[in-house]
């Protein structure tokens, strides 16, 4: 999943991306609000969190601007404004939640993860392909009911394919919501991320693989007949 | 707490009894006055008519045939001067009058109240000579009981007239005070019911009579007072609680961040709490030191100090960042200059300036500490290169809390600053202003014209 932050307090900066981190989430932050439209407007996020007060554009504008271009990324704005008409203003404008600073940091997180799985048309935080189960509230994973040892990364690659179980994934795809803008995946770290990923999800030379690789496109998750 | 009108109905009514109990006492005793002079003289005139009295010519409004009944409550009884019975009215019957002791002779006798059974009697008793000659002595009496009859007529009017007239007294005070005490009330009852979040109400000062006026007139400057100085401390906390959210929140983050993954908490990030905590204590710190500026007023303490003398060692406090930063500053104070400040508000107002000004100025440029146009009032003219600056902004300088489009971010600034600038300045009498001059700002500070006597400018040290 990949998430883009975009609030002017370099404090708020560092700690929000820390923590989305650490979720496993790739997430790119802006200082600014014709920076951060311009970065929601280029890349495929899952989700923009969005603070009100920001230079150069405020968030209400960078919110217009979005939907006006027809981008229809879930929006989440983070600010200090409380009162009920600037929340309204926000919803009404086009966000898809509003969250007051201070927050707590599972909520915010929780958010996110509605948010994410509103993009894949989930309503519930688990995904199962197969015998293969994964909570992104809890950030586990199991096979056959065995926990599985993932990695931050292993964890939102596995995510973003389960949520799109049975469709081709590419791997500029995968390139875009597991990583940020910072990283710069070498063309075969995907392939490696995949295989490695393969791996850790087989908990015994009979697992059925789950998988698959649609040469020249890409990856498909499904839980395969024999 | 008992109201106006209950205060004035409670002296006026007994104010009004008295003057009723007089007013009616006084009509009493007159008319029983006049009342028993007349009796008197109806009683003088039965003498016309006793036998054995010399006869004159007057008619009288009496014969000797009314002395026969009782009817008409007339009585006689003639003695001789030895106290045998000579004759009486018939209407007297067994009973006699008493006989009063008089001198002899006594042509014009004496009054006294007798009382004849139940009946009392007006009487009159002469010694005169009889008309056939021998002392004799005549009594003639008359009932009393018109006077009475009269007195106790007059005695129920004026109770009655008192009563009817003090009820009307009292309906008359009520409904003039009523009348009288709308404006009063009006105004108390608009009073009760401002409060904190109806502070926009005023008292209408059209219509009010002369006495409130200038009750009504420093009740709504007061009430403007309190409105400005409840919006300005809603404005403040509003704004205050809005800074502080960000750096809460971004406090909130990391400790939670480091409460979950532990292992992955770095010094950086430690680092980085202590300086959101230290940014808080400054804010704090300037807040603080707002509200203890609004308050110093009459505690000033005023010197003569060398104004560059000041300008140098203020300068000395962001002498090194200026340094870091490339910054040089150049002073063009017209030589020694003395002026009357106080020496804690002035250093807040030069540190903040150069403060503001090494930290938002272009690295490597240059930064002018003048005195300005002296024949203007201007003493000290702060400029510095500010190309982010739009003029747009210069209104909003030294607003609390507001901070350009590029400065938000900007670590250790909370926007107090130019406001602690501002207050100060105008402790003392002195007027901050900002001005846009090309890609430059520049502060300028000069005294208020007529303002004061604490701003003075001397071309010696005094100090």
């Amino acid at each position: 999943m990949r998430v883009l932050f975009v609030e002017d307090s370099r404090h708020l900066q560092k700690s929000v991306l820390k923590i989305l981190k650490a979720s496993g989430y790739a997430a790119d932050v802006s200082g600014d609000g014709a920076d951060g439209l311009w970065m929601a407007q280029t890349y495929d996020y899952d989700v923009v969190i969005l603070d009100l007060m920001l230079p150069t554009m405020d968030g209400i504008q960078v919110l217009e601007a979005l939907r006006a271009d027809g981008v229809e990324v879930p929006v989440l704005i983070l600010s200090a404004k409380d009162s009920v008409t600037d929340r309204v203003i926000g919803l009404r404008t086009g966000a898809d939640d509003y969250l007051i600073k201070p927050f707590a940091m599972e909520e915010l997180l929780a958010r996110i993860e509605t948010l994410s799985r509103r993009t894949y048309q989930k309503r519930q935080s688990v995904v199962r392909v197969g015998d293969l189960e994964l909570d992104s509230a809890t950030k586990t994973a199991s096979r056959e009911g065995q926990p599985l040892e993932l990695g931050p990364k292993q964890f939102a690659l596995l995510e973003y394919l389960m949520l799109r179980r049975g469709q081709v994934v590419s791997r500029s795809e995968i390139e875009e919501h597991i990583y940020d803008c910072t990283s710069s995946p070498m063309s075969n770290v995907i392939d490696t991320a995949v295989s490695s990923l393969r791996k850790a999800i087989s908990i015994s030379p009979d697992s059925r693989p789950l998988i698959h690789t649609r040469r020249g496109y890409g990856y498909y998750m499904e839980e395969s007949e024999d | 707490m008992k109201s106006i009108r209950h205060h004035l109905l409670e002296r006026l009514l007994p104010g009004y009894l008295l003057l009723w109990a007089a007013g009616g006492s006084v009509i009493y005793f007159a008319v029983k006055q006049q009342l028993d002079a007349e009796l008197n003289s109806e009683v003088r005139e039965l003498l016309g008519v006793m036998p054995y009295l010399p006869s004159s010519e007057d008619d009288y409004l009496v014969d000797l045939e009314d002395f026969d009944s009782s009817d008409h409550g007339l009585y006689f009884q003639i003695w001789t001067r030895d106290g045998e019975e000579l004759t009486k009215s018939k209407n007297l019957g067994e009973k006699d009058l008493a006989q009063p002791e008089i001198r002899f002779p006594d042509a014009r006798g004496e009054y006294s109240d007798l009382r004849l059974g139940a009946l009392e009697l007006r009487a009159l008793t002469i010694g005169v000579e009889s008309a056939s000659g021998g002392p004799i002595k005549v009594t003639v009496a008359k009932s009393k009981e018109d006077v009475a009859a009269s007195m106790f007529r007059l005695a129920i009017s004026i109770v009655g007239v008192g009563l009817l007239a003090g009820a009307g007294f009292v309906a008359l005070v009520v409904v003039s005070l009523r009348s009288g005490l709308e404006p009063l009330t009006l105004v108390g009852d608009k009073a009760s019911k401002i409060d904190s979040d109806s502070l926009e109400a005023r008292f209408a000062e059209e219509g009010m009579p002369l006495e409130l006026r200038p009750i009504v007139t420093r009740l709504n400057s007061l009430i403007e007072r309190l409105e400005a100085g409840f919006a300005r401390e809603r404005r403040f906390s509003s704004d205050l609680a809005h800074e502080l959210r960000s750096p809460v929140a971004a406090l909130r983050s990391n400790c939670e961040y480091a409460l979950k993954w532990p292992e992955k908490v770095s010094k950086e990030d430690l680092a980085e709490m202590l300086t959101i905590s230290k940014e808080l204590e400054v804010m704090i710190g300037h807040m603080l030191m707002l509200a203890r500026l609004e308050n110093k007023g009459e505690q000033l303490q005023w010197q003569n100090l060398d104004l560059q003398a000041c300008t140098r060692e203020c300068w000395e406090d962001v002498a090194e960042l200026a340094k870091t930063r490339g910054i040089t500053p150049q002073f063009q104070l017209a030589g020694k200059q003395s002026m009357k400040a106080d020496p804690t508000l002035l250093r807040i107002i030069l540190t903040n300036l150069f403060s503001n000004a090494v930290e938002y100025a272009p690295e490597g440029s240059v930064i002018t500490i003048g005195s300005g146009n002296q024949v203007e009032g201007e003493f000290l003219v702060v400029s510095n290169p500010a190309p982010q600056m739009a003029e747009r902004d210069i209104e909003h300088l030294f607003d609390r809390f507001w901070r350009g489009d590029k400065a938000r971010g900007h670590a250790g600034h909370c926007g107090l600053g130019l406001s602690l600038v501002k207050t100060c300045a105008e402790l003392m009498d002195w007027r901050i202003r900002a001005q846009l001059v090309g890609k430059d700002i520049s502060f300028t500070l000069c005294k208020i014209e007529g303002q004061g006597a604490g701003s003075s400018l001397g071309s010696e040290s005094e100090n």
